[in-house]
This record gives structure tokens, C-alpha cells and sequence, in this order.
């Protein structure tokens, strides 16, 4: 997922090298260290970011934004973080301007294509893809793409990605609750006595372990309904750079003070 | 980054924890161990030598226009502000105290609190005073805090009621003793028309079992025929969950105390928009300063909710 289409030259090559190794000792020192098992991102600022830079187009932000998401997964791959979260679009974001909500819409489409071309050539790096959200509320053509994507990258194991689109918490638990209502009833015993187990199995993200971890840049400081209820114990950190300007240092930083937390929540793990 | 927030300590914090205060505390926590005695109680709020509400008891119109600092805007004051008061424990363990101390302080914090959001307009207040995860301390903590609970209430009723403030408890209340549950059951019934301020105090509440309550019962509607499947909305979760008891049961503002930089199972559902403001100091030293520090951030804030702002 590191390659680019065009020329690598030589200077670049040896570059490239350079900094491979350098991440090599900063993550061999991290890792002495509790790695979080699931890192979640919200990944806010990228229109700002177009602003700030004069980018044009509707969508310049949010394409910086996706070469934003291809680095930092290199990075967790590399630093050995099992489980990845994005929340790429929320329920709430459908509120925008319709050509913003198409131009969105569009560019997924168009990067879910080209990992599926990747894949099918073999190229994905042992990366699985997970969609998560109410994909029934998409167009016809963008979920047969994700239905695609998640089937071909089902093996993989090296790092597994959960994209978070068309998912917000209220929708995520109404969902769950309607679920857990018609499978209770088809069991068909007595009481209804829901437990959180039944909750929590019929959630969007139960594949995967909940977030030690949220990161949100764009200096926002709220959960914007993403995953409230996974969140609940999770170590929340906020940046102010936006989400393209997001590098290797904020991850790093971000890491850092999960570990220093450590202390604390295995106090509080001890007891429970 | 969250760390350039810390605010050095000023002489205004160390003022009212001087050694006379120090030692007036470990005659009372000796007190308290030999009797609940309402001559010890009477005095309490004069010997602490921290305002407590009980000397000023009645709000006149001028004194709330005067109150409101300059950095904050009225019309942009939020509605509904959550606080997760923690850091009780450790502010008495940095002073050589003993937990209980910590909590009575915290209680004392929070008197001042609720009365600046009674004076500055915010509609309701909720705080998280007993969490699930919380019955895991020691019997002897839980006790005294439980008997904390029912004395602060006992001795502020009149003041409340009069100040027009209503109360509201949520949470899972079955495992409360009898007669703390007497008392609140006396004090909503009492202060159920108030419309000043209304302060809801989660005890024994977790988001989570929130959630799952209103669940159940909306399961439980199904089954019994009341609601299809189909109509389970976010509307129908709303009604039933524990803040059905107030008109914005979403808050505008979450502070939690003491550094911490997380929910823990606090108001799952209602925090979807929520801002967040982590202040350093523990809950015990989270005064009016802090507080207006946490307002004057929450003003300076873009709200969007998902959307655009154009």
C-alpha cells in the first residue's frame, strides 16, 4: 500500500531507506512499552486543511486526507497495532450540501475501487478491510463494492482496518436493539430479558475489540457520536493539527501518553 | 495539546487549605468516626472557613446580573452541563487525609458549583457522584459516602427547595440503602415544580445500563405488542432512557476533574455531540475559577453536529 504509480529515483530510493530505518528504532522502543490493541481515528480538518492550503476543488481536502490514512496505516502496521478504526462518514455528515455529500461519496467509491484492484493483483499486505455502518443506506454500486472489498481481504491477519461509514452510535444501537428484539423473539422464550452481551453482539464493529484508543485531530474536543458506547473506558486524545497534517510524531505522542496512562488503567482493571 | 492547559496553581487555591483548616479537619474526621452528632453537623459548614451555601441563602436579581464574569457571553452560556467530579481520593491523599475527607470536600465543591449555574442560567446539571464501577471500593467508603449523600441532602433541602431547584436522582437505585432512598424519594417529590436549576445526580449509573434499560423496556413493548420492530427509533430510546426526566437531556458541556482523559461509561447515548473539557485539578479544587475556565473554552468552540458551518 506504499507504492505510488510514478518513478522512484534513486536519491528518493536511498531516502525512503533511510527513514524505514529510522521508524524501525522509534517503533522497537515503542513497543517495549503496552502497544493499544485498537487505535480509532477520527479524522476531522480536512476541508480546512484545502482552505489553508488553496487547494481547489470540493474534494482536495479529503483526497490529502486519504494519503493521510495510507501513511498512517503503514505506521500502525509497522509498529505492530492489530486493529485500526476510521470513521470516515457519519450519519450526520449526509446533513451537508448535497454536491459535498456526492463529491464524498464519489472519491470513497473511487478508493474502494482501487483497493479492490489491488487486491485482486495481490497487493494489499496482508490489510483486511472491514466496512461498518448502516451500508444499506448507500448507493447500490458503492456497497457491492464494499461487499467486494471485504470478501476478497476476508484472510488477511497483518493489521485489520475498520472503516466506519454511514455509522453513527444512535443508529449503531437502534440497529442492535432491533436485532436483538427479533432474535429474542424467534428464540421465543418467555422473559425478554435483553442482556448487554445480546447488545453488544449485534453492533456494526463486534468483529473487532473495542478502542483503547481515539485520536481526533482538528482540535475538535467531542465524540461526535462515534462510538460512544465502545469508548467508554478508551484513553481519549485530541490534536490540533488536522487530520492530513497527521504524522508520524503525532502518532508516536499519541502512543506515549497511552502508555503513560497504563499505570492508572491496570489499577482500575485490577479491581474489576 | 491538553498538557498546555494546566493552569499554574495561584495563592487563591492554597488560600483556603491552610494548616488551621488542615487541623480543624482531622478534629472533625475524628468526630465523625465517634458520632454523627447535629451539633458536630450545624457547625460543620462555619468550621470548614469555605463559603458554604448556608450562609448565603437567597438570590436577588442584581447580584445575578453582577456575577457573570466578562469572559463569558450570556447568550452563548450552555444548557445542560455534566461533570464527572473526580479526584476526591487523591486530593485527600495528597494532603495525608483520609478518603472520606476528600469526599466531604468534593461535597463542599459541588455546593459552589451548583450555585454559580443557578446564578449564570444553565438549565440542568448533572453530575456523577456513584458509578457501577465504583462498588468495587471498600464497604467502609461506600457507607460513609451513601451517609454523606443522605446528610448533604437532609441539611440542603430547605435551601433547595427554596432556590427553586429541582433534584433528580438516576441510576440504579436497588442497591441503596432504605433510607437514602426515603430521602430521595421525599426530595424529588418536594422540588418537582422547582424550574430555577435542575441537578440530577447519577448514583449507581453507568451509560451502558442505561442503554440496556431503555432497551429492554422497548423490547418488552414489542413483545407485548405495543410497537413493531419497524418503529424503533432514536426517538423511542430517548423517552426511555433515565434523562427522560429533564427537557434537554443531552449536555452541552462534559468536564471532568483530575486529568483524566476519559468517559468511563458516563452518559453513553446523550454525549454524541457533547464538547469535552479535561481540567487538571482535582475535583476538591475545581472551583469557580475552573469553571469558568471549562465555560470560557466551551464558548470559544465550533459546534457543527456533523454538518457544515458555510
Amino acid at each position: 500500500m506504499n507504492n505510488t504509480r510514478e518513478e522512484v529515483g534513486e536519491f528518493t530510493q536511498i531516502f525512503n531507506a533511510l527513514m524505514s530505518l529510522m521508524r524501525t528504532f522509534i517503533f522497537k522502543v515503542l513497543r517495549v512499552g503496552p502497544i493499544p490493541t485498537n487505535i480509532s481515528f477520527i479524522m476531522d480538518g480536512n476541508r480546512r486543511f484545502a482552505k489553508k492550503r488553496n487547494l481547489e476543488g470540493l474534494d482536495a481536502g479529503h483526497r490529502a486526507g486519504f494519503i493521510s490514512v495510507k501513511y498512517i496505516l503503514q505506521y500502525c502496521k509497522e509498529i505492530g497495532v492489530p486493529y485500526v478504526t476510521l470513521y470516515a462518514f457519519g450519519m450526520d455528515n449526509f446533513k451537508r450540501g448535497p454536491e459535498e455529500v456526492k463529491c464524498v461519496m464519489d472519491l470513497m467509491l473511487e478508493k474502494v475501487e482501487l483497493t479492490i484492484d489491488q487486491a485482486v493483483s495481490g497487493n494489499m499486505n496482508g490489510v483486511r478491510i472491514i466496512f461498518a455502518g448502516d451500508l444499506n443506506s448507500l448507493n447500490e454500486r458503492f456497497r457491492a463494492a464494499t461487499q467486494k472489498l471485504m470478501k476478497l481481504t476476508e484472510e488477511n491477519r497483518d493489521l485489520i482496518v475498520v472503516v466506519c461509514v454511514a455509522y453513527s452510535t444512535s443508529v449503531e444501537i437502534v440497529h442492535a436493539v432491533r436485532d436483538s428484539c427479533v432474535r429474542k423473539s424467534k428464540i421465543g422464550d418467555g422473559s425478554v430479558a435483553l442482556e448487554l452481551s445480546d447488545i453488544e453482539e449485534c453492533m456494526y464493529t463486534s468483529v473487532v475489540p473495542v478502542p483503547d484508543l481515539v485520536i481526533r485531530t482538528g482540535g475538535g474536543d467531542r465524540l461526535s457520536n462515534f462510538m460512544t458506547w465502545q469508548t467508554s473506558k478508551s484513553l481519549l486524545h485530541r490534536t490540533e493539527a488536522l487530520w492530513p497534517e497527521l504524522g508520524l510524531w503525532h502518532l508516536v505522542w499519541a502512543i506515549l501518553k497511552f502508555q503513560r496512562m497504563q499505570d492508572y488503567l491496570q489499577k482500575k482493571k485490577k479491581f474489576h | 495539546m491538553l498538557s498546555l492547559r494546566v493552569r499554574p496553581p495561584t495563592s487563591f487555591d492554597f488560600r483556603r487549605f491552610n494548616a488551621g483548616y488542615l487541623e480543624r479537619q482531622w478534629r472533625l474526621s475524628r468526630d465523625c468516626f465517634l458520632s454523627f452528632s447535629p451539633k458536630v453537623e450545624e457547625n460543620r459548614g462555619v468550621r470548614f472557613g469555605v463559603k458554604s451555601s448556608k450562609s448565603e441563602v437567597s438570590f436577588t436579581a442584581a447580584e445575578e446580573e453582577e456575577t457573570l464574569p466578562e469572559e463569558l457571553q450570556p447568550e452563548l452560556m450552555p444548557k445542560h452541563v455534566a461533570i464527572i467530579m473526580d479526584g476526591n481520593g487523591r486530593w485527600a491523599k495528597n494532603r495525608g487525609l483520609q478518603p472520606w475527607d476528600g469526599h466531604r470536600a468534593g461535597v463542599e465543591a459541588l455546593k459552589e458549583i451548583v450555585k454559580l449555574c443557578g446564578k449564570w442560567g444553565i438549565q440542568v446539571l448533572t453530575v456523577f457522584a456513584f458509578s457501577t464501577d465504583n462498588w468495587i471500593r471498600p464497604r467502609i467508603e461506600i457507607d460513609f459516602l451513601f451517609s454523606l449523600f443522605e446528610r448533604s441532602l437532609k441539611s440542603e433541602f430547605q435551601n433547595l427547595a427554596e432556590n427553586n431547584v429541582r433534584i433528580s436522582i438516576i441510576g440504579d437505585s436497588s442497591k441503596l440503602p432504605k433510607s437514602l432512598l426515603r430521602v430521595i424519594n421525599e426530595i424529588e417529590e418536594v422540588t418537582k415544580n422547582n424550574t430555577r436549576l435542575q441537578l440530577i445526580v447519577a448514583v449507581g449509573y453507568s451509560g451502558k445500563y442505561d442503554v440496556l434499560q431503555a432497551c429492554r423496556g422497548i423490547a418488552q413493548r414489542v413483545k407485548d405488542g405495543e410497537i413493531e420492530v419497524e418503529e424503533i427509533d432514536e426517538r423511542l430510546i430517548e423517552e426511555e432512557l433515565e434523562t427522560n426526566c429533564t427537557e434537554f437531556p443531552y449536555p452541552d458541556l462534559l468536564i471532568r476533574t483530575s486529568g483524566e482523559l476519559r468517559v468511563s461509561n458516563f452518559l453513553l447515548w446523550q454525549l454524541a455531540y457533547t464538547e469535552l473539557f479535561f481540567a487538571q485539578e482535582l475535583w476538591p479544587d475545581f472551583g469557580r475559577s475552573g469553571f469558568i475556565e471549562a465555560l470560557t473554552s466551551f464558548q470559544q468552540r465550533q459546534r457543527r453536529f456533523g454538518g457544515r458551518k458555510s
